[in-house]
């Protein structure tokens, strides 16, 4: 190390930085993963209640419901939790109209659904309650017992964009569920408990837009640090240094990075108020509620990774990639240098920037969007004063064989921010999504190294293009991500399987219950192509019904003494084991390890008998 | 020796610079989306297999009906509402499985207003006892196993009071032949 790196304070300075930003991710904040409960959503999941003020004196309340969803509209109820506030009457668009054999004609919603309510009174905030109830309308046919949810909406500062605080997501079970409503609104209120604890981040977001600016400047300065960003930054400023060009031709560098960036927040700002006055609750970080983006970030940082450590020198041909506009010389590299910072920038939230955002979220239109240019100055601040202050750059060190040990040292906080995202991704959906994202790399790296590979010189142009196959290829995996259903929304809606348990086997066997019984884990790829050929379906789940059975799994996933005595017992040296139990009490016969539908049908029809 | 010395208050520092910045960006941080409330009570569910709850709840006149007395033949408890259209539409081919199988007893679970229910049954009559379980506790669809609290629910018990399948969504005629023959 010293060797190659020159001692001097800056290096000092920058191995702690690099060292703090590649510690990051292992001391900063986990990220929440998605949870489902089966293959029903959760009512509130299932109808999404926003809230937000339309006019001084009109709060509009927005529902998002989920597909096969739908709500009833004489089921909607809301009341003001406030005696200072005052409601008028809801007011709802026309529904579809159905008829009931018991309640007569009614009207219901699908898709999505705004009302508005007048109110008036003067108060910090307006507290509702909200009623609501909606059904299932595909298999399995239910309905939701009524929900009751309180919302706070501030009313002081701005008059448009206000932010929705449910302060209490409660009152789904216990008393509510029944009529009348203005019990479940009640027994709501009491079962609300801390709720001034969670109402107080209303209360923090800042009314001042001078503060909001200086914090999002700050917020974006520090941005500059984060292990994603870091490494694209350290690269540009290297290059600016090796080109030793004019000090003229610096400072247009560094305004096109610049305009890059102010122009990817300018856009981000945008859409954001765009889909806020759509009435969406949007945050920081919301992009990466989407799998497909994590997705494809984990890539780009994984190809900028690669090309940090030198592996790939893109760049120097295609002209497509974000990456290579970077590394491309003149001032469309430098420009789209700046667009790729706030891309890979995204995932990263630096202090200060939160509370920044917070205001940014609610304020008026206008307002939010200096912020948002506040953010990109922040960001782009440190190559404006090496462009502008040649002292500054005399300050740096000289260029040499140390740039490119850094250069190759800086593709690790790449790889650990992929991981990272990888990590995000398998919360939200599963491990499945992990080995997909994970292949795709792979396929990225084999198209990257044949690309390399056959660099002219060392093969025809024609054998360069087959990189564009594993590139291709590639796609598959993340585009079945996309279809993946969320992590832990099992496909069944019913109790199939239960888990192994040998007292509850040996009773079952003794009160003549047939059992299948299946060992499987994780790691164990018959035992996957079994399930998903047989075992997942709903044929199956039909059979055990018809016959009877109880369905019992084992995971083998991790050691379980009580699983590999059972594997001991039927001679099995590993999983998958599919035994069966037939009712009439004889013993338990093992199945062949690749299952087929029709001999599981045969098996267990005759076990029943 | 320096240099080590170096290394170290380097890695120091920067592994405290690191967690500051964590802790800070988690304290600046408003939250951008409202806090998920705990979805259900950590209450344990009940498993297939596992002896069944011995509710006692009321049946429309308010007299307190116990589970266990119709211990020894399968129990069909039906979990419904009147606001749920699926509830009410299966309830015919309830009453039609009652029939057929007299040593089935099918029960009517009402989670709803015992008026309400009341004023239904006079418009729609059914060949089994209603029960109100609204103001059960613990929640017996929960203790059954459906978490997302939809109606209707069903649950086969066993002639030794055991669960044998619990159904989330209506039963259909042919599936319910199927719950009840073997339960004999």
């Amino acid at each position: 190390m010293r060797s190659i790196l020159p001692r001097s304070p800056f290096f000092h300075l920058l191995r702690i930085l690099l060292l703090a930003a590649s510690l990051w991710p292992v001391c900063g904040v986990a990220q929440d993963a998605a949870s489902g409960n089966g293959q029903l959503l959760q009512a509130t999941q299932a109808f999404a209640l926003s809230a937000r003020i339309a006019s001084p004196g009109l709060l509009r309340l927005h529902w998002d419901i989920a597909p096969h969803y739908y709500l009833y509209r004489d089921r909607i109820q809301v009341q003001s939790k406030d005696a200072a506030m005052h409601l008028g009457e809801l007011s709802l668009p026309d529904g579809l109209k159905e008829h009931d054999p018991y309640l007569g004609n009614v009207e219901i919603y699908h898709g999505s659904l705004d009302a508005r309510v007048p109110y008036s009174g003067s108060a910090a905030d307006l507290r509702i309650a909200v009623t609501f109830q909606g059904c299932h309308e595909v298999d399995p046919k239910i309905c939701y017992p009524p929900v009751t949810q309180v919302l706070s909406v501030p009313l002081a500062g701005s008059q448009t964009g206000a932010i929705i605080l449910p302060d209490s997501d409660i009152a789904r079970r216990g008393g509510t569920r029944g009529f009348p409503p203005q019990l479940a609104a009640e027994s709501s209120l009491s079962s609300s408990g801390p709720e001034s604890t969670v109402a107080s981040p209303v209360h923090s977001v800042l009314s001042d837009l001078p503060l909001a600016l200086v914090l999002a400047f700050v917020g974006g300065l520090i941005l500059n640090l984060m292990p994603c960003v870091l490494p694209v930054l350290a690269i540009k400023a290297i290059g600016l240094l090796e080109s030793a060009e004019s000090s003229a031709r610096t400072q247009t560098h560094a305004l096109a990075y610049t305009a890059g960036v102010l122009a990817s927040f300018l856009t981000l700002g945008l859409c954001i108020l765009g889909l806020r006055s759509a009435g969406h609750a949007l945050g920081w970080g919301t992009q990466l509620q989407q799998p497909l983006v994590v997705a494809v970030l984990a890539c780009v940082l994984f190809v900028v990774g690669l090309n940090l450590s030198g592996i790939v020198r893109l760049g120097l041909g295609i002209g497509s990639t974000g990456s290579a506009l970077m590394m491309r010389p003149g001032l469309a590299g430098d420009f789209f240098t700046g667009v790729l910072a706030v891309v890979i920038a995204s995932p990263c939230t630096a202090p200060f920037m939160g509370t920044a955002l917070a205001y940014a979220f609610v304020a008026p239109g206008v307002a939010a969007l200096p912020v948002f240019l506040m953010l990109g100055l922040g960001l782009a601040l440190p190559f404006l004063l090496i462009g502008f202050i040649p002292r500054l750059a005399r300050w740096l060190p000289r260029p040499g064989r140390w740039m490119e040990t850094l250069k190759q040292l800086l593709a690790f906080p790449m790889y650990l921010s992929a991981v990272w995202l990888v990590w995000v991704l398998a919360n939200q959906r599963g491990v499945d999504a992990a080995g997909l994202v994970l292949i795709a790399m792979v396929l990225i790296a084999m198209a990257l190294w044949w690309f390399e590979r056959s660099r002219p010189g060392h093969g025809s142009t024609m054998l360069r293009g087959l990189a564009i196959i594993p590139l291709l290829l590639a796609l598959a995996p993340i585009a079945s991500i996309a279809r993946l259903p969320a992590a832990g929304a099992a496909a069944h809606s019913q109790t199939v399987a239960i888990p192994y348990d040998p007292a509850r086997l040996a009773q079952l066997r003794a009160r003549h219950v047939p059992v299948f019984v299946n060992m499987s884990a994780d790691w164990c790829v018959t035992c996957k192509a079994n399930e998903y050929a047989v075992l997942d379906t709903n044929a199956f789940r039909e059979l055990l019904r018809r016959t009877r059975t109880v369905y019992m799994q084992g995971d083998w996933t991790h050691e379980d003494p009580a699983i590999s005595a059972f594997l001991k017992d039927y001679d099995s040296p590993g999983v998958p084991l599919y035994v069966l139990f037939p009712s009439d009490g004889s013993p338990g016969r093992k199945l062949p390890t690749v299952l087929t539908a029709g001999f599981l049908q045969r098996s267990l029809t005759a076990a029943a008998k | 020796m320096i240099d080590r010395r170096a290394t170290l208050a380097i890695l120091i520092l920067a592994t405290a610079a690191a967690c500051g910045g964590g802790w800070l960006q988690r304290r600046m941080q408003t939250p951008s989306s409202p806090p998920v409330a705990a979805s259900t009570p950590a209450q344990s569910s009940l498993q297939i297999g596992d002896p069944a709850d011995d509710l006692v709840l009321p049946d429309l006149q308010g007299t307190p009906q116990r589970l266990s007395q119709w211990r020894g033949r399968p129990v069909l408890l039906n979990f419904w509402a009147t606001w749920c259209a699926p509830c009410r539409k299966e309830m015919p081919a309830l009453s039609t499985a009652q029939s057929e199988h007299p040593n089935v007893r099918i029960i009517g679970v009402a989670l709803d207003q015992p008026q309400t229910v009341r004023d239904f049954l006079k418009h729609t009559p059914v060949d089994y006892p209603i029960l109100i379980g609204i103001d059960a506790d613990p929640e017996p669809t929960l203790r059954f196993g459906d978490t997302v609290g939809a109606l209707p629910f069903s649950v086969l018990i066993g002639p030794n009071g055991r669960i044998e399948r619990t159904q989330l969504g209506p039963l259909n005629a042919n599936e319910l032949g199927t719950w009840l023959q073997g339960s004999k």
